[in-house]
C-alpha cells in the first residue's frame, strides 16, 4: 500500500504545489489589501448599509465590518475565494484518482498487482487526504507570518480552529467526490455531479438565510456547517458542525470503498 | 502443479456468464487449461476474449459461473493469485507520465523482482529511460511484456500479446513464451491470429459471440486454415478440376485470372493450378473472421 501512496503523492505534487501557491497568494493579496480597507472601514460600513440587506445575506455575510483582519478575511477570503479553491482542488483530486484512472485505462495497472481493491482505495484515499492536509496547512497557517509582516496579529488558537474547520470542509467535499469517483468510469461525471450538489447546497443555504419559513433548508447544506466568519471573529468552532462534516466524510468514504471493491472495472 | 493448488488445471472455468445491461457478453463459458501448456484463446473481434480474461483477472465479476486459477478462487484469493500471475492487457494500461524504469520499480516494490528482467529487457531491445507517452505502440507493448514477468509468475494471462510488435519481435516473444512454458509454467493468451496460435500453442479454445465454439488440437487448427489464392495465366482457365475439389471455392474468374478460397490443405488445388501456365500467383491467409465464417456458418 505504501508504494501506491508514495507514487500518488509524487505524481500529483505539482497540482498540490500549484493550489497551495495560489492559496497563499490569495492570503497575501487580502492581507496586503487590509491596511487600506481598515483605513476606510467607516466609509465602507456606511456604503454597505446602503445596500439591500438581502445581498449580504445571500453572500453569507454575517457582520458588515472590516475593522479587524479576522473579519475581513472571514468575509472576503474564507467565505468565498478559499472555498472555491478548496472545492476545485478536492474535486479534481478525487475525480482523477479513481474515475480518472479508469477512464485513462491505467486502473488495470493497480488491479493486476497483488494488492486488494480495498487497499488500493485506502492508498489512493490516503494520498489525497495527505494532500488536503498539506493544502490546508499552507493556505491557512500562511495567515500568521503574512499578517505579522503587515503589522497585524491573529491568535494561534483562532488559526487552529480555522484550519480544523477548513480541513473538515475540504475532507467532506473530497470524500463525497471519492464516492462518485468510485461509482463512475469517467471523471467528468464525478466532477459534474459533485459540482451540481455543491451548487444546490449553496443555494439551499442562501434560500434558508433569505426566507425564514425555509430556514430548515440549511440543515442539508454543507455551507451551513462551514462558517469561517464565526470562527475568525468569535472563535466559534462548533463541535456539532464538525461532527456533521466528519460524519459526511465517513459515510461517503465507506460507501465509496464498498462500491469500488465490488464494481466492474472494464477499462 | 503449482504449490498449494488442488486443481489439476492451471485455469478452470465453469459456466462463466457475463451480462452488461441487456447485452450477453459471455454465455456459459467452460474450459480447462493444463499446467505447463501454452493455451490459445482464439476468436474474432467482439467474441468475448477480453471479457473472459477480465473475469479471470477479477477486474469484472461474472454474472454466473466460477473461475479457478492455480487451484485458487479468482475472486476470494484475488490478491494471492496476482502475486503468481503475470497479466498483459489488450490495451495499454501504462501510466503515460512514468518511464519504463519507474513502471518496473513500482511493480517490483509490490510484486518482487524478476530473476530474468535484465535479460528480457535486452532481448526485447527496450529503452527504459523514456516516458511512456513518448513510446511507440510497439515499445509500450514491450514494456507491458516485461512487466508481465515481474515477480516470476507461474501463469501468464496475456490479451493479444503480439499486438504492435514487428515480425522479428513477435518471433522473440514466441521464443520467450515457449521457454517459459518449458519450465512447467502456463501461458494463456488470446489472439485473432490463427498463424501465431498454430505456431506456439499446445491447444486452442475457439470463442464466438461470447460462447465456446470448441476446443481444438493443433492438427485440426491447421485444417481450419483458409487461404485466398489469386492466379493469372497466359491461357484460358479450365476451372472444372478446381471446382471438383471439395475444399475449393471459386470466388471470381475472368478468362485469364481466378480467385480461389481454399479451406485446409491447399496442395492439390495448387498442383492443379500449376498445371496451367501461370504468370502470377499470390497466396494469403484469410482473416480469422473469414475462417470463422467458413467454419461456423450457423
Amino acid at each position: 500500500m505504501l508504494p501506491i501512496i508514495k507514487r500518488e503523492l509524487w505524481d500529483r505534487k505539482f497540482s498540490l504545489l500549484a493550489y497551495s501557491v495560489v492559496g497563499i497568494a490569495l492570503i497575501w493579496l487580502y492581507v496586503a489589501l487590509f491596511p487600506s480597507i481598515k483605513a476606510s472601514s467607516v466609509q465602507l460600513e456606511k456604503l454597505f448599509q446602503a445596500y439591500p440587506k438581502a445581498v449580504f445575506q445571500a453572500l453569507g455575510v454575517q457582520e458588515l465590518s472590516f475593522n479587524t483582519l479576522q473579519k475581513f478575511l472571514g468575509v472576503e477570503l474564507f467565505s468565498f475565494m478559499w472555498p472555491i479553491l478548496a472545492i476545485v482542488f478536492a474535486i479534481s483530486r478525487a475525480g482523477t484518482t479513481l474515475a480518472g484512472e479508469i477512464e485513462r485505462g491505467t486502473m488495470g495497472l493497480y488491479l493486476s498487482l497483488p494488492v486488494s481493491r480495498l487497499r488500493i482505495f485506502i492508498a489512493k484515499y490516503t494520498s489525497g487526504l495527505i494532500s488536503m492536509i498539506v493544502f490546508v496547512v499552507f493556505t491557512v497557517f500562511a495567515i500568521l507570518p503574512l499578517a505579522a509582516a503587515y503589522g497585524e496579529s491573529i491568535s494561534l488558537a483562532t488559526i487552529m480552529q480555522l484550519s480544523a474547520l477548513s480541513f473538515l470542509f475540504i475532507l467532506a467535499v473530497y470524500s463525497a467526490t471519492m464516492f462518485f469517483s468510485a461509482l463512475f468510469s469517467e471523471r467528468s461525471k464525478a466532477y459534474m455531479i459533485m459540482g451540481g450538489i455543491l451548487v444546490v447546497s449553496y443555494a439551499a443555504n442562501v434560500v434558508a438565510l433569505l426566507k425564514s419559513n425555509l430556514n430548515w433548508l440549511h440543515w442539508g447544506s454543507i455551507f451551513y456547517y462551514f462558517n469561517p466568519q464565526d470562527v475568525l471573529s468569535n472563535n466559534g468552532f462548533k463541535l456539532s458542525h464538525a461532527g456533521v462534516l466528519v460524519g459526511t466524510a465517513v459515510i461517503f468514504t465507506l460507501a465509496g470503498s464498498i462500491i469500488f471493491v465490488n464494481r466492474d472495472v472494464s477499462n | 502443479m503449482a504449490k498449494g493448488s488442488k486443481s489439476t488445471a492451471a485455469i478452470d472455468t465453469t459456466g462463466l456468464s457475463k451480462t452488461f445491461g441487456s447485452k450477453q457478453a459471455l454465455s456459459n463459458v467452460s474450459f480447462s487449461v493444463p499446467y505447463g501448456s501454452i493455451f490459445g484463446f482464439l476468436g474474432p473481434n467482439g467474441a468475448g476474449k477480453t471479457t473472459t480474461i477480465r473475469c479471470l483477472m477479477d477486474f469484472i465479476r461474472p454474472s454466473a459461473g466460477s473461475v479457478s486459477l492455480l487451484g485458487l478462487d479468482s475472486r476470494r484469493d484475488s490478491t494471492e493469485l496476482k502475486r503468481r500471475i503475470g497479466y498483459l492487457s489488450s490495451d495499454s494500461q501504462l501510466n503515460p507520465n512514468w518511464t519504463g524504469q519507474e513502471h518496473i520499480d513500482f511493480f517490483e516494490k509490490i510484486k518482487g523482482a524478476s530473476a530474468n528482467r535484465a535479460e528480457l529487457v535486452k532481448r526485447l531491445g527496450l529503452d527504459l529511460s523514456t516516458k511512456v507517452r513518448s513510446l511507440s505502440t510497439g515499445n509500450k507493448q514491450k514494456l507491458a511484456i516485461v512487466l508481465c514477468f515481474t515477480g516470476d509468475p507461474q501463469l501468464l494471462i496475456m490479451d493479444e500479446p503480439t499486438r504492435g510488435l514487428d515480425p522479428l519481435l513477435q518471433n522473440e516473444l514466441y521464443d520467450i513464451l515457449t521457454e517459459f512454458a518449458g519450465s512447467k509454467k502456463t501461458v494463456f493468451f488470446s489472439s485473432h491470429n490463427l498463424g501465431e496460435v498454430e505456431r506456439i500453442c499446445d491447444a486452442v479454445l475457439l470463442v464466438k459471440d461470447g460462447r465456446v465454439v470448441e476446443e481444438k488440437s493443433m492438427a485440426s487448427i491447421r485444417d481450419m486454415k483458409v487461404h485466398m489464392v489469386s492466379a493469372t495465366t497466359s491461357q484460358a482457365f479450365d476451372v472444372r478440376r478446381l471446382q471438383a475439389l471439395p475444399n475449393v471455392k471459386v470466388i471470381a474468374k475472368t478468362k485469364t485470372t481466378i480467385d480461389l478460397k481454399i479451406k485446409g490443405d491447399f496442395n492439390l488445388a495448387l498442383r492443379n493450378l500449376l498445371m496451367m501456365k501461370l504468370t502470377d500467383l499470390t497466396v494469403n491467409h484469410a482473416g480469422l473472421e473469414e475462417v470463422f465464417l467458413e467454419q461456423y456458418k450457423d
